[in-house]
């Protein structure tokens, strides 16, 4: 059977060569990023979006809108090249899709954005290989930035907190980066534009030595449950870091996970054994909800956001 | 003698940001920018252009200086507020904290700076100066008031920063 996923993502917004997050209800002191997804959604609802350069169909359908959270069908599919479908039972030819047939697969989505917080949580399903988020990403970006040109809106992997935990305890801590980022000759250019790449970056780094590595867990998950901030880490004279980067090794694969960006470590959650499948093979939406509702919560709650009700 | 009014330690310490923020050494095209350059407009204002202080351009000059000079007293009491309400944070953010200092200290540079020009152009309005006397004083007035508009503008840009910085703060949402 074909695995079926979720993978979590966080939305955010930020003004163009900032790392600041700006908040998503009031990001320009006038646009509510729910309004601005809502206008996609209902859009991308009516009408199908028809990508000829990629030979690509894609349209939202079943869309809810509970409190500030948007739900539904994204159905997607490729045409622009002919394929037979046959029937198992006696083999027979059942269709001869042409060229200009699309095959649209859903995938189940669920898009929480929290008033007052800075960032929006979405959880997209996946079938086996395939997943919609490549596409929907560049599509409500692309979408975003035709309105706004002065405000990124950045689509990251929200990695599930067990695969963290997992990573902490199966795994040992060994290098530790503290990184600042700009290097600016005026020490008004530094503290204004301290979070921002600049010309360049500095970095401390700390190596475990051999076999060995730093105790750090219980300090790192509390980091990334939101209950201790990012500088508290450590404490160096004159030296004020924006990131760390912690590399931890398990079973002799290294993986580096940015404690401010912990995303970056692409997880899907396996769901194939806890959704319904219905008559027609794929599963159920309501299956799926229930799922998604439950992990959204979770994620919500991770980055200290409880008092949002997920319908 | 002079203890009480040596005001020495305010020059050094203001050379003392005239520094490579990345690196921490002294800055060579600071030093251009903040002696050099006024140096050059004061030698081409005395002797190319020979534009003379008369009596109405000292008393504008003394006048803008003063002004100037008793608003910058208040930015001193401002950065004490400041850094008197915020002293849990900076003890966190050391960086602020020197950014704090080094304005204190530019804007107590630029105080100096304006009392030195006004006592100058007091003397340069008396009619007592030979030629190369009256041309000596006028040539340190314009150096420094060069100087002292060149410092007012980095203390204006880093005002500027240190309380946009601040309204972030202010501006950062809960989660």
């Amino acid at each position: 059977m074909t695995n079926i996923s979720l993978s979590l993502y966080t939305l955010r917004l930020r003004e163009t060569h900032s790392q600041e997050y700006l908040p998503i209800d009031n990001f320009d002191e006038e646009h509510d990023l729910y309004q601005i997804i809502g206008d996609y959604m209902t859009d991308r609802s009516q009408n199908y979006r028809n990508d000829e350069d990629n030979k690509h169909l894609f349209r939202i359908s079943g869309l809810q809108k509970p409190g500030r959270s948007f739900k539904g069908t994204i159905e997607t599919g490729d045409y622009g090249y002919e394929t037979d479908i046959v029937n198992v039972d006696d083999f027979t030819l059942a269709y001869a899709k042409q060229t200009d047939d699309a095959e649209m697969f859903p995938f189940y989505f669920y898009l929480a954005l929290p008033q007052g917080a800075n960032l929006g949580i979405l959880a997209m399903q996946r079938l086996g290989q395939r997943g919609v988020k490549t596409y929907f990403s560049f599509d409500l970006v692309s979408y975003f930035r035709h309105r706004f040109s002065q405000i990124m809106l950045d689509i990251e992997p929200l990695i599930p907190a067990q695969l963290i935990r997992e990573y902490l305890q199966n795994g040992r801590a060994t290098k530790i980066r503290f990184i600042r980022f700009g290097i600016h000759s005026d020490i008004s250019d530094a503290v204004r534009k301290n979070h921002e790449p600049g010309e360049g970056l500095t970095e401390i780094v700390i190596r475990a030595k051999k076999d060995r590595q730093f105790p750090i867990r219980g300090l790192v998950e509390q980091i990334l449950a939101g209950e201790r901030d990012i500088s508290t880490l450590a404490n160096f004279r004159n030296f004020e870091y924006k990131t760390v980067k912690v590399e931890i090794e398990i079973s002799g694969v290294r993986r580096t996970i940015d404690l401010t960006h912990p995303g970056n470590l692409n997880a899907e959650l396996d769901i194939t054994n806890e959704v319904k499948l219905g008559d027609d093979g794929l599963p159920t939406f309501e299956s799926l909800d229930v799922l998604a509702k439950q992990y959204i919560s979770d994620a919500l709650g991770r980055v200290g956001i409880n008092n949002y009700n997920v319908q | 003698m002079f203890n009480k009014v040596n005001v020495l330690d305010i020059v050094k310490n203001h050379l003392g940001t005239l520094i490579d923020d990345s690196t921490g050494n002294p800055r060579p095209l600071d030093f251009v920018l903040f002696f050099i350059f006024p140096l050059s407009i004061a030698t081409a204002l005395t002797f190319y252009f020979k534009v003379k202080i008369d009596g109405n351009l000292a008393g504008l000059l003394a006048t803008v200086l003063s002004i100037v000079t008793g608003l910058l007293f208040n930015l001193l009491v401002l950065i004490f507020d400041i850094s008197g309400r915020n002293k849990e944070v900076f003890k966190k953010k050391e960086r602020v904290s020197n950014f704090l200092e080094q304005i204190y200290i530019n804007i107590s540079f630029s105080i100096l700076i304006a009392i030195l020009a006004v006592i100058l152009v007091i003397l340069r309005s008396f009619n007592i100066w030979p030629a190369i006397g009256a041309d000596i004083l006028s040539f340190g007035v314009y150096f420094l008031v060069s100087l002292f508009l060149l410092t007012l503008l980095m203390v204006l840009k880093r005002i500027d920063t240190l309380l946009l910085e601040d309204f972030k703060e202010y501006k950062k949402p809960i989660n």
